[in-house]
Parts: C-alpha cells; structure tokens; sequence
C-alpha cells in the first residue's frame, strides 16, 4: 500500500479538466502537425530554387517544435514535477530503454540531430546504405527516400551514427551529373575531350554558372571519359545525362569512334555517378 | 553639323544612344514590374485564374484593332537612327569585329542592313536549313583578310547543337583573329549570352541601345501616330496618354510602367504598345472616337502550370531569335512531337506568336517568361 501510494504521487490526478486539456493539447498537436507538414510540402513543391528547398527544410524542425511544445506542456499535467519523482521516472524509462527500446530511441534521438545538423532534408538526394534517392519526408524514426526507381525506402535515422551519408545537393540547386563513355584506345584524345565538351555546352539542360569538366582515364582495355557537369535542377540529373549520354554516341559514332569492349571483370552497372 | 546636331536633338534619336553591354542598366520600377509579376502569379495559385470579370468587362466595350487599321494609325518604326549611331561609334580599322546586341524586337538585323548599305559592306546571308543542320560555314569562304562584311543576325548562322557551335566558334575566331578581314555582326542579346558562355567573346565591342525611360519613350510613341490616327487616350486617367506640342507630358506614370515592363527596350515597348491598344466596339459610330491605351502587360502571364518542356522549348526559341519547327526539333531533347505540342499550345495560349515563319516568344509575354526562365536558372541575356 505504501509503495502504490508512493507511485500515485508521481502522477497527478487526473480529473476531467485535465483530461479535456490533454486532450486539447494532443488535437491541436496532431493537427498543427498535419497542416504544417502538408502545407510546408505543397508550398515547396511549386517553389523553385534555393527557395524550395529551404521551405523543406522547415518541414522536420516544425514539427519538432511542435512535439517539444506538445510535451513541455502535457507532462506537468500528468506528472508532479519534483525532483523525486523526475528521478524514479527516468530510471524506469532507462531500464525500459536499455533492455527493449535501445534502436528505437536510438533512431528518435538521431532524428532529433538530424533536425538539427541536416546531414539531409526533403529535397536532397543522398545515398545511404547502397540507396540513393530523393529524400521526401524526414519522420521522427526513419528517412523516407523516393529511389529513381520510385520506390519508397525508410531508412532509420540510427544510420546516422554508423554510416556516410552521401549528400549530392545538400539543401541546394547544384547537383553534378556524371556521364560516361568507354572508348577504345585508338582514337585522338584530344577531339574527343572537345567534343565531349561541346555536347554539354550544347545540352539544353546545362547549367553555365557551373564548369564544365571532360575526364580522361586511361584503362587497360581502353580510355574511360566522363562529362562532369551540372543540370539546372536537380530533378532533372536523369534526362540530363541521358541527352548527354545520347548525343555523345551519335557524335562519336559520326566519328568512326568505337567503344571499348570491356572485360567482365571491369564491366560494371549503370550507375548515375562513378 | 547643323544636321547632326538637329538629328541629335529630336526623339527619334534619343533613344538610340549605344552603350557597352555591360554598362546597360534597365530603367527604373523594373524590378517593382518583376514583383507586381510574381505577386499576381502568387495570387492566381491562390484563388485560380484572376482578372477573368475585370478582363470582361473592358473587352465588353473595347475591342482589339486589326491589322490593317493599326497600319493606317500608326507608322514603321525607323530603324535607321539606331543604324546612324552604329555608324558613329564603328571603328573597323581598330577592332576586326563588332557586335550590335539587342533584345527581341530590337532592330538589329534591320539597324546592320542599312549600316551595311551605307558603309558599302558585304552582306552575308544566312545559311540553308541543311547548312545549318550540318553546322557548314561555306558562307564564309568567301572573305578574306581584306574583307568588309556585316552580319545583320547572327542567330541565323548556328542551332544549339554540336556541329553548329563547332562551326561558330571557328567562325568567330577566325573573325576575332582579323583573317577575316572587318566586320560587324548584329545578334541577338540571347544568342550572344550563350556564344559568351560556350564560344567566349572577349575583345570584341559589343554595343546596345540605351534603356529608355518613360518620358522618352513618350517622344518617341507620339512620333510613330500618323496623321490619320485617333486622338490617344489612357484607360487610367481617360487624358491624353502622350505628351503633345502645347507641353501636356500624358499619362507619364503609364508610360514609365511600360518602359519599365519592357525593361527599357524600345522593339519590345513598340509592340507592347500595339497590343494594348483598344478601339470602341462596331456599335459605336462616331467619327471621333479615341484610341484607348489599356496596359496589357499584368494580364500576359505565363500559366502556372508551365513544365519543363514548355520552359525548354521557349528557350530555345529565346536563344535562336525564333525558329522553324524542323530546327526546334533538332535541338530539344525531347521527341518531334512532344515539341511540336508545345509550341502549338504556346501559341494557342499566344505566349508565342509567328514571324517569318518562325515561332518567336510575343513581346508582351517577353518580360515574364525571361523573369521566369531565371529563377529557375536558365541562361538568361544581360538585358
């Protein structure tokens, strides 16, 4: 009896009023997020630019205000905030979290950092773990990623302790596009550096304050040349390397200029930058 | 003298001063015009298509005049002042080549043709659609390191596509070199950002008009009515919109709205001008019915819903000067159809209008659609 009246202490009692206020703070919480994420979403995604994405990366830190806000107000109606009772409290949670919650908080405490740091926000395309995409909502738990095969990834925040985050735009417009070609050895170097280069000056896609860079590794079994260069969106990285992919061949086909026949062992897949 | 001094002091040559292209600076409210532009974009987001009653009502009274009255109305523009200060201002002996930059509706070919009639300079023609296709400079195998020529656009001579920069650039080279001999070449200000960009232009004089205020502009308009014309009103004040002999200045709030729309260019106010003018409707028979000036420029909006290959194909119409829908094909990175598409739903929408048998951007759309194309970073010209 004396230990349950000692627990009942830590909770204040809960009559109607406080239960229509928590109810209140909970309705309006879970509101204000929806609007704020839906809004904040819909108002970046007809936004351009550097605009567009600074409006995304309102989208993770507003709600955590809200759920802090949220919380700094509930708990002093369920708990009686002295000091006993914040220390019997938190030893529980930390049995509770050592013994069955450790990813799960884990994953909730690097979402937190991730708001704050922003090693990614929605807009960015990253790669984390082998998946690349675009992230499109950064949650509480997990990072949901959109794959250019539109498939939906989440991917815990906890990654962020353990694993590089590779960041291609990192909340702004400049996105490099890799394209490349494997040449065999026998042809001029330098015309095909030159007209690389012109096939991205010419590409309707191309972003002029950005260089321009022709890449040329020499390879056993040929030459190996990429086309560094960057679109004017970011969304735009595929159809932008795909008309630099397209008019290459046809200019270096003009040419007489055969590809590379690669070995199996050097013969790798597609991958949207090297 | 006399005569020079008299030609310097009236309207028409006012507004033809030549600059550098980097010391051009538009006139002022320009950057007002380009949020009064975003905030109505803004605002039909908001609350749909905007100005739909407000639109109606004015073209319930007042209707557009044809082709053929606004010809009786109002006179050519002349573009030999614009082609006089050229003269001025051209040093061959000093500089092998000489750029005339102007924006759409600028005057430049027609300002380098009389130039190049006048100085006794050999006149290069554009090349054939398969020439240019193939991106073949046999026109100018002709000159040499003596030669005088002129280029009245150079937006004529090259597409967007690797052969066609290939042949350019070793085009201007050649002429920047002086093996060429001198010449002149007129352009226009989109082509000649993207040859800056992709050719590289240093060392040659590239020259353009002063921007116009809105006074200015007003000495010039009055200039253009003929005698034929009907007494001009602005729908705003209902008072004359331009100044007149006995001292009236007209609607000069109107006026430096316009200039400033147009971003200080006088092709692209002249055409805006025409488009906005609107006479009574049929059932109005007096003979002494006014012209009325309505500013059409907040109305010519591009939709909200513009993609990315409507953007792509007008910039490329905006680089080239206007083109033919063969040559647009040939440099978007999109299927004949899907080009084609666009540019007749541009058209239907009269974000584009025809010229020459080019599809070309229309003046009053002009001014949105490049503030467009810049914030969502294409290449914009320096104009």
């Amino acid at each position: 009896m004396g230990d349950t009246e000692q627990y009942t202490k830590l909770f204040n009692d809960l009559d109607s009023e406080a239960l229509i206020t928590l109810g209140v703070v909970l309705g309006a919480t879970v509101l204000l997020i929806i609007l704020s994420q839906h809004g904040l979403n819909w108002l970046a995604n007809r936004l351009h630019g550097q605009a567009r994405f600074r409006t995304f990366a309102l989208v993770p830190v507003t709600r955590l205000i809200i759920q802090l806000a949220a919380l700094v107000i509930s708990v002093p109606i369920i708990i009686e905030p002295s000091l006993g009772n914040m220390v019997a409290l938190l030893g529980v949670a930390g049995l509770a979290i050592g013994f069955a919650l450790k990813d799960y908080v884990s994953s909730l405490i690097a979402g937190v950092v991730s708001a704050v740091e922003l090693p990614y926000r929605p807009g960015d395309w990253v790669e984390i773990d082998g998946v690349y995409g675009e992230v499109k909502h950064v949650g509480l738990r997990t990072v949901e990623v959109i794959t250019p095969d539109d498939d939906r990834v989440a991917i815990p925040h906890l990654k962020l302790w353990d694993s590089a985050i590779h960041n291609a735009n990192n909340g702004g417009v400049s996105l490099q596009c890799v394209a490349s070609f494997y040449l065999h050895p026998e042809h001029e170097a330098g015309w095909v550096r030159t007209a690389l280069r012109d096939v991205a000056l010419t590409s309707a896609y191309l972003r002029f304050e950005k260089p321009i860079v022709v890449v040329a590794e020499e390879q056993p079994w040929g030459t190996h040349y990429r086309i560094r260069a960057y679109p004017m969106d970011p969304r735009q990285q595929f159809v932008f390397i795909t008309d630099l992919t397209v008019r290459s061949k046809a200019v270096l086909s003009a040419a007489g200029i055969r590809p590379a026949l690669l070995p199996p062992d050097a013969a790798m897949p597609a991958r949207h930058r090297d | 003298m006399a005569e020079c001094a008299a030609m310097n002091s009236s309207p028409q040559s006012a507004g033809r001063e030549l600059l550098l292209l980097a010391d051009f600076t538009p006139p002022e409210l320009t950057q007002v015009s380009q949020w009064q532009r975003s905030w109505r974009t803004a605002g039909r987001w908001l609350s749909g298509r905007e100005g739909t009653k407000a639109r109606s009502a004015r073209e319930k009274t007042l209707g557009q005049p044809g082709v053929d009255r606004l010809a009786h109305w109002l006179l050519p523009v002349d573009w030999t002042p614009l082609a006089r200060a050229l003269q001025r201002k051209l040093d061959l002996a000093a500089h092998p080549v000489t750029f005339l930059i102007t924006p759409p509706y600028g005057g430049h070919a027609q300002a380098i043709d009389i130039l190049a009639d006048a100085e006794g300079l050999t006149r290069l023609a554009a090349p054939s659609k398969t020439a240019l296709f193939n991106g073949e400079m046999t026109w100018m195998r002709s000159l040499s390191a003596h030669s005088r020529w002129a280029i009245p656009a150079l937006e004529r001579h090259f597409l967007r596509c690797v052969d066609g920069l290939q042949s350019v650039r070793d085009f201007l080279e050649r002429a920047q070199s002086g093996t060429l001999g001198s010449g002149v070449i007129g352009c226009d200000s989109w082509s000649y950002a993207y040859l800056q960009q992709a050719v590289g232009l240093e060392g040659a004089p590239a020259l353009t008009p002063q921007a116009l205020d809105g006074e200015t502009l007003g000495d010039l308009l009055a200039t253009q009515l003929s005698p034929h014309c009907p007494t001009l009103l602005s729908s705003r004040t209902r008072e004359p919109l331009l100044p007149d002999a006995s001292g009236g200045r007209g609607d000069a709030r109107a006026l430096q709205r316009l200039a400033a729309s147009c971003r200080g260019h006088w092709g692209l106010a002249w055409q805006s001008f025409q488009a906005s003018l609107r006479e009574p409707g049929a059932d109005d028979d007096q003979a002494d019915t006014p012209l009325w000036y309505v500013p059409m420029q907040g109305d010519a909006a591009l939709p909200a819903d513009v993609d990315d290959t409507l953007l792509l194909v007008l910039h490329a119409l905006l680089l080239h000067g206007g083109l033919d829908d063969e040559s647009l094909c040939q440099v978007l990175p999109v299927s004949r159809h899907e080009a084609i598409q666009a540019r007749l739903g541009l058209t239907r929408r009269g974000v584009l209008c025809e010229g020459e048998r080019r599809g070309k951007v229309a003046a009053l759309y002009y001014t949105g659609v490049r503030q467009r194309l810049a914030a969502r970073y294409y290449l914009v010209d320096a104009l």
